[in-house]
């Protein structure tokens, strides 16, 4: 059942401790004001490490203070309608810059937003309050009712998705265990190879100590092929012609190194 | 002539959320005109897509009761497919949206209402003092645990849901969830630590069971002379503080009232009908006008668009009914003058009549006649209606008597869970159908109707407590019930009129749910772009 699949994997509780908590906030139904969700979404659904805890926090306003009990870092995701700078434009602005109190006259629950749940955090979780917390702002184009993300918000959003993904939090998220076997292949888990290596082809480099793993788009210009090895969906690649005599057996802890864009491996086991 | 046009907005720090223009005569409101002056099309949305897009679609609608609009959008659906609802489908859907509503009452009351209280024009009131050390924001003694323990009933529905708000975990046929023991047994410890560290420690200075005995005024103010407890808890002070500085007096509203009730006898609704619904309800539903209870039928309500920016003066059944907006402008040169339909509905001999949907509608609705064994029957705000009338403090009180109430129905349906049975039955997706579903959010009758053709929505109306309540004037010109209550309405200082946040907060309305884009004007947001970097 599709409609409630989404929720599975989002967070079960309001206080379990976490590394890193991404609250979008935001309308699904009113255009690029959905954008927050939307991300949130699109995060549940490449997966995340057990220690990053996602929120849709939709309109919610108040539940969002709630919500960042226990986390120690916290991004919160919104659209934004400055009407200063061009749609797309990304603010990446520190949480106490922006954090203001509701007003109390015509305090209203419904209008309550992240702004006001910062500054209401502090009260509620006093020394709880997470150390760290930053706020992405997508300035927005279209906020009518039912419309799609436009396409400046859509290209801004996979900026932020980029961005989060090099949180520290999910660094340690993208390693991956790996194994050279003494017939000259490379193991590689499904997930890693999903998420990595959707081409299912790779060029393979000998570079110093370390083996570096770069993923091509898929086997028309050459490479080396990523070959399915069980039902999980494992993957295997044959390196011992890159490596020839210099294969460094046995299981590696491999990391992905968002920058070089390549999936990196210690020769040596303890690293 | 001492009569005075005032424009306020007393819901929302937003300008254009609700604007409100009273006439004032002598310091007294003689007439009043709300303006919801936002557009939100849901209904246009839905059109053409999938029949569950329901599900995903209005719980979106708002953040504070995406719970709410998830539970009726369920039952429209389970309605017009004509599914098989498990009876633990029933109960988990029941403690969802009843913990909904349990978070809603103190959240609500501390965080929204009560800071109306420390209002500087009571400060002629000896317990004008003691207000302003419970109520103050962030730093009175019961705001504090009754805003923080609020968070606790919605992670019982989190358990339950996946998440909350907005979960779409309810589906026709039942619920996506398959909890455990520990699930169960988490959520009771839960709730009994709400109950015991707010409810009772706090709210009542009593046990549940002993305010759940009050079945009359008298028995409300003999309990709060009872023991220093009560006398001293919150609601003990509350009610000494309304009746000293009035707000037992005016905010009494249309007197008419409207309940479609919610949460379902699980076996008497396995197979869910429209026609079979009121027999199944617990909280039961139920017309009350002129002095007279009647039974709730859908059919007989309409929406009146004769002063809402709408093409024409229609008075559609939410099945045929339009979503068709004009221009504001336009709208107005034709007395038109709100984005709010009116919903009214047509009471047998009286005809079509605004009600007030809400806590004290069910209330009402629940000191009806002919209640069946397993449904909710309880005299006391009937006997308050007659006894002092509706006022403020009466609305009040209804809402936080549904806290001890709603605590015990969710305890009982989560030890009624049967672990080892089913929690949805596979249902067939006809491509033809009609559906009606409803339930109670915290703030009123919450309802959708949904018209499937050709395996589409044809049709899809939603209509909410804030509609019932806020709506405009209609064709025969009756002042919706918002309207109405704030008619009759002292205003002490008209720089500061509280007594219509007072009024129109009693309602706890809901508008401003929508675009919730940071729209900080002055803010220099320019040093902060990334674009660059990236």
């Amino acid at each position: 059942m599709s409609t409630a699949s989404p929720q599975a994997g989002l967070a079960h509780e309001a206080n379990t401790s976490c590394a890193l908590l991404v609250v979008g906030c935001g309308n699904l139904l009113r255009g690029d004001d959905g954008v927050g969700p939307i991300l949130v979404r699109h995060l549940w659904e490449g997966g995340v490490p057990g220690d990053v805890r996602l929120v849709d926090g939709g309109t919610a306003g108040m539940d969002v203070a709630f919500q960042m009990r226990g986390a120690a870092r916290v991004v919160i995701v919104d659209a934004c309608a400055t009407g200063e700078g061009e749609p797309g434009t990304v603010y990446k602005v520190p949480g106490p810059a922006v954090e203001e109190l509701p007003p109390l006259s015509g305090l209203h629950t419904h209008s309550f937003r992240w702004d006001n749940a910062l500054a209401f955090a502090r009260w509620l979780l006093k020394d709880e309050y997470p150390a760290d917390v930053i706020v992405y702002l997508i300035e927005a184009s279209d906020l009518s009712p039912g419309a799609e993300l436009t396409a400046p918000v859509r290209e801004a959003m996979r900026r932020v998705l980029t961005l989060i993904r090099r949180e520290p939090a999910f660094r340690d998220a993208s390693s991956a265990s790996v194994e050279f076997t003494g017939d000259g292949y490379l193991r590689i888990d499904a997930h890693a190879a999903h998420e990595y290596f959707p081409g299912d082809a790779a060029v393979v480099l000998p570079k110093d100590d370390e083996v570096w793993v770069l993923p091509l788009r898929g086997t028309a210009s050459g490479g080396l092929l990523l070959k399915q090895r069980n039902a999980a969906g494992d993957r295997a690649l044959l390196v011992r012609e890159v490596l020839a005599d210099d294969l460094p057996v046995g299981s590696r802890t491999a990391h992905w190194d968002e920058r070089q864009g390549a999936l990196r491996i210690s020769r040596s086991p303890e690293c | 002539m001492t009569a005075v046009d005032l424009f306020v907005s007393p819901l929302g720090r937003v300008e254009g959320d609700l604007d409100v223009r009273v006439t004032i005569e002598d310091g007294v409101v003689t007439s009043a005109w709300t303006e919801a002056a936002m557009f939100r099309g849901f209904e246009i949305i839905l059109q053409g897509k999938d029949p569950q897009a329901g599900l995903i679609v209005t719980p979106r609608i708002c953040g504070i009761c995406g719970g709410s609009h998830l539970y009726k959008s369920a039952y429209a659906l389970d309605t017009a497919w004509r599914t098989h609802l498990p009876p633990n489908a029933t109960r988990v859907r029941n403690i969802a949206q009843a913990c909904e509503t349990l978070q809603s009452i103190p959240r609500y009351f501390y965080a929204l209402f009560a800071i109306d209280l420390t209002n500087k024009n009571y400060a002629k009131s000896k317990l004008y003092e003691e207000a302003v050390r419970r109520f103050a924001p962030y730093v009175g003694t019961s705001y504090g645990p009754g805003v923080v323990l609020s968070g606790k009933p919605v992670e019982v529905y989190a358990i339950f849901g996946g998440q909350w708000p907005h979960s779409s975990f309810m589906v026709p046929g039942g619920v996506m969830c398959a909890p455990t023991l520990s699930d169960v047994t988490r959520a009771i410890a839960i709730l009994e630590h709400w109950k015991d560290n707010w409810l009772e420690k706090y709210w009542l200075g009593c046990s549940v069971d002993r305010w759940l005995e009050n079945k009359t005024w008298d028995d409300v103010l003999a309990w709060v002379d009872e023991n220093p407890s009560q006398h001293d808890s919150d609601c003990g002070f509350f009610i000494r503080y309304c009746m000293d500085v009035g707000l037992d007096k005016y905010g009494a509203g249309v007197g008419n009232y409207l309940a479609t009730g919610t949460y379902f006898q699980p076996e008497l609704y396995e197979n869910p009908t429209i026609d079979g619904r009121n027999a199944a309800l617990i909280n039961r539903s139920g017309i009350f006008a002129n002095g007279q209870f009647h039974e709730f039928d859908q059919a007989r309500v309409r929406e009146d668009t004769a002063h809402s920016f709408y093409e024409g003066s229609t008075q559609l059944h939410p099945f045929e009914g339009e979503t068709k907006p004009i221009d504001p402008a336009v709208g107005r040169t034709q007395g038109k003058y709100s984005f709010a339909k009116s919903p009214r509905y047509d009471v047998p001999g009286s005809g079509y009549v605004p009600l007030e949907a809400g806590p004290l509608a069910r209330r009402m609705a629940a000191a009806g006649p002919n209640a069946g064994p397993h449904q909710d029957d309880d005299p006391l705000f009937l006997d308050m209606h007659n006894r002092i009338g509706p006022s403020v403090m009466v609305r009040q009180l209804a809402r936080m008597h549904e806290a001890p109430k709603y605590f015990k129905w969710a305890r009982k349906w989560l030890d009624e869970i049967d672990l080892h049975d089913s929690f949805y039955t596979k249902p067939i997706e006809h491509a033809e159908g009609k559906g009606f579903g409803s339930t109670e959010a915290a703030r009123g009758s919450l309802s959708d109707w949904i018209v499937i053709e050709d395996g589409k929505i044809a049709n899809y109306q939603v209509v909410t407590p804030t509609a019932w309540n806020i709506g405009p004037r209609d064709a025969a010109e009756n002042l919706g019930p918002i309207e109405q209550a704030m008619v009759g309405s002292p205003i002490v200082d008209q720089n500061d009129p509280v007594e219509l946040g007072h009024v129109a907060r009693s309602f706890d309305s809901c508008l401003v749910c929508t675009v919730h884009a940071y729209d900080k004007k002055g803010r220099e947001l320019s040093k902060f772009v990334i674009n660059g970097d990236i």
